[in-house]
């Protein structure tokens, strides 16, 4: 019968050895030939993440409360002459 | 020949390798399948036998159509151009140097969600005012920016008063989305990281070191400040590129500090 410590750590081998051959593992692209069709797509900005969404849009007449950059300057230079 | 590559939004460096039997100018464009007026990156390099091109993209679609041609021949499909083969196109992981950008700082944090979110849209962005999250930063998006009804050659410019950021849009439509965060950061480092608001050079590094360390290529750093110098080539704007060329070389090395 086989030791159920060595049976787990075959099996942590096993899929360490999966998750190393899947990532070494090299995906062919299919060459597009039709190119102009993909550009005529219509593109849709609210199905992208979060982080990749257009800024807000300021509307006509909006007023914006906008910070003096000179209270924001905590930084420092790097590269002062 | 053009791949459809899954980009799937992540970062990631293409790994394009490129074989010829002579030496031929080989180009590469990646733009984004779906947003139009986005490009990853468009460059050409004189191959002779095997060579890899490294497209770095902190940013990316969904899905990216990636271009390999010969220039001499247009691109045209491998049925119809044996010049030169694509050996292999391998998606691997972006390399960043985050320890350099200070992205800890909230006012540096938040100017690149925003400059990356404006550069990666800004070509289908319509002309008009955008504000950051948290209002901190104002970009008017124009056709062209103009001082007495006379276009400007600058592609870009900041109100050291106010913080406005200008941009000219019948240029940013041009450039590539790692060119127009390069104009962007520098312009940013004018009033927020600089300690002389005046100066070009030292916002062209302030700029270049959170650009380098979020992982963008330094190829196009260099293609959008020459664009931009050859607009203007003054004495001024030679030293500029002197200084930026010498500081990008120095980055990989480790050796950013190091400057005078």
């Amino acid at each position: 019968m086989i030791n159920k410590e060595k049976a787990l750590y075959v099996g942590l081998g096993v899929f360490l050895l999966l998750v190393v051959l899947c990532s070494n593992k090299k995906v062919k692209y299919d060459e597009v030939k039709n190119v102009a069709m993909e550009g005529e797509k219509d593109f849709n900005s609210s199905a992208l993440p979060k982080e990749l969404r257009p800024p807000y849009r300021v509307q006509e007449g909006e007023e914006l409360q906008l910070a003096n950059p000179k209270s924001m300057n905590g930084l420092k230079s790097k590269f002062s002459r | 020949m053009t791949y459809k590559v899954p980009t799937r939004y992540e970062e990631l460096t293409l790994i394009i390798k490129v074989i010829t039997n002579s030496a031929e100018s080989i180009r590469i464009q990646v733009i984004d399948a779906d947003q139009p007026n986005t490009c990853y990156t468009d460059r050409s390099k004189e191959v002779s036998g095997e060579s890899i091109f490294f497209v770095r993209m902190p940013v990316s679609g969904n899905e990216a159509l990636v271009s390999v041609f010969n220039e001499k021949n247009g691109n045209v499909s491998s049925d119809e151009d044996d010049s030169f083969e694509v050996v292999s196109i391998n998606k691997e992981q972006l390399e960043k140097k985050l320890d350099v950008v200070d992205l800890g700082n909230p006012l540096v944090k938040s100017f690149v969600n925003f400059a990356t979110r404006f550069c990666y849209n800004a070509g289908t962005l319509n002309s008009g005012e955008y504000t950051s999250d948290d209002q901190k930063f104002l970009i008017k998006y124009l056709p062209t920016i103009e001082d007495g009804g006379q276009e400007q050659t600058t592609p870009a410019r900041i109100d050291i008063d106010s913080g406005v950021i200008e941009i000219s849009k019948r240029q940013f439509l041009d450039f590539s989305v790692p060119n127009r965060m390069a104009i962007l950061l520098h312009e940013f480092s004018h009033v927020y990281l600089n300690d002389n608001v005046d100066d070009e050079v030292e916002a062209d590094l302030n700029g270049l070191l959170i650009y380098l360390g979020l992982g963008y290529p330094r190829i196009e750093a260099f293609e959008v400040f020459a664009k931009t110098f050859m607009n203007a080539p003054t004495e001024q704007n030679k030293e500029r590129f002197d200084h930026i060329k010498n500081f990008i070389d120095n980055f990989e090395n480790y050796n950013t500090f190091l400057y005078q």
